[in-house]
């Protein structure tokens, strides 16, 4: 028992890089939706004067032909009602469908200008407010994009625990197989398979005791 | 060959550009390739020309993260037959070694120990993918 959890202090910092890395990796793929890109057509100052405008509403700057305007919701709303109010003939769709966003009374007016970065979303799309990432996580399109977005995660992760406890097996076998009857070879492996039972039984606990506590099948979508 | 053949069945099947198609399995003395779970995607043969007949690119695709996984069981049936080379040729060096221990208690007993562990490591391999799929079928 002593020697199991000294080797899950000792495997806990490779955890942690992992987690560190996915979570790297996910960010830039999840938040870049949060940036609107309005393409300004070359050479007309009337975007590139309201670009900077814009800049000033919101945290947006101008990047050649791209305006990036607004990092956050609350400044990306205000930057829209700022294009609405200016009454330029390009934005007329989206000042309208704006306005029925806003009439539709959603308590935070969700509203995305032009495009969104990925090719895939977390979320259910039909509130207006799934994030779109880069990655395929496997989200199930249901509920908060956050809470879609984690129990897929959950979800790679435990579905991974079983192949790693297998191939685990199998290299304790290999060990096993090649320990030539050497009594201290043949205890490493016995050992390396104890700690994939002992591994078992925690993620088998786990996993009970996650689909007890969730409402809602969120481990089987 | 075989590849090629379901290739042209899956053509006839109406198989339109992005698709996935089966990867020809180039194996190495018997090993399966760490991609053999995946799929390739058909592409027009001539890009610019979208009328032009499909073919498989060949080139793995991952879709998304939990293809991770394919790669992993791939790799875990590479390591299986890495285990059953191994256990037989452990039991060729037990096999040597109890001929060449010339009666000695000491050397045969430890011949046989060498014997009876490969296959034992053997067993537990062969047994861990049942014995895993087993459980983790049961829960879901």
């Amino acid at each position: 028992m002593h020697t199991q959890l000294k080797r899950i202090f000792r495997i806990s910092p490779f955890v942690l890089a992992l987690a560190t890395l996915i979570s790297i990796a996910a960010a830039p793929a999840v938040y870049a939706d949060n940036n609107t890109i309005l393409t300004l057509p070359n050479g007309n100052d009337e975007y590139v004067k309201l670009c900077q405008d814009l800049k000033k509403i919101s945290d947006g700057d101008l990047y050649q032909t791209n305006c990036r305007i607004s990092s956050t919701q609350a400044k990306q709303d205000k930057a829209v009602k700022a294009i609405c109010d200016r009454g330029i003939n390009r934005l007329q769709a989206d000042c309208d469908a704006y306005d029925t966003a806003i009439a539709a009374a959603s308590p935070s007016g969700s509203y995305s200008l032009g495009n969104t970065h990925g090719k895939y979303s977390c979320g259910d799309p039909a509130t207006n407010q799934d994030i779109s990432t880069a990655i395929n996580f496997g989200c199930s399109h249901q509920g908060p994009a956050m809470l879609d977005l984690a129990f897929a995660v959950i979800r790679f992760l435990s579905n991974g625990a079983g192949l790693v406890l297998i191939g685990s097996l199998v290299w304790g076998g290999l060990q096993y197989t090649l320990s030539r009857g050497d009594p201290q070879s043949t205890a490493m492996a016995v050992n390396r398979l104890r700690s994939v039972v002992f591994a078992l039984v925690i993620f088998l606990f786990a996993y009970a005791i996650l689909n007890y506590l969730i409402p809602g099948q969120i481990l089987n979508p | 060959m075989i590849t090629n053949l379901l290739n042209f069945t899956q053509f006839f099947g109406a198989a339109s550009a992005g698709d996935t198609c089966p990867l020809s399995h180039g194996g190495f003395l018997g090993f399966p390739t760490w991609f053999q779970y995946l799929d390739g995607e058909y592409i027009h043969s001539d890009p610019s020309n979208s009328s032009s007949s499909l073919v498989c690119d060949q080139v793995p695709h991952i879709g998304g993260i939990n293809d991770i996984w394919l790669i992993v069981a791939a790799v875990i049936g590479i390591l299986l037959r890495i285990v059953a080379i191994a256990a037989i040729g452990a039991v060729i060096y037990g096999g040597i070694s109890y001929i060449t221990s010339e009666g000695e208690p000491d050397k045969t007993s430890r011949a046989k120990g060498t014997v009876v562990n490969a296959l034992v490591g053997l067993a537990i391999s062969i047994m861990a993918a049942a014995i895993i799929s087993f459980i983790a079928g049961s829960i879901s």
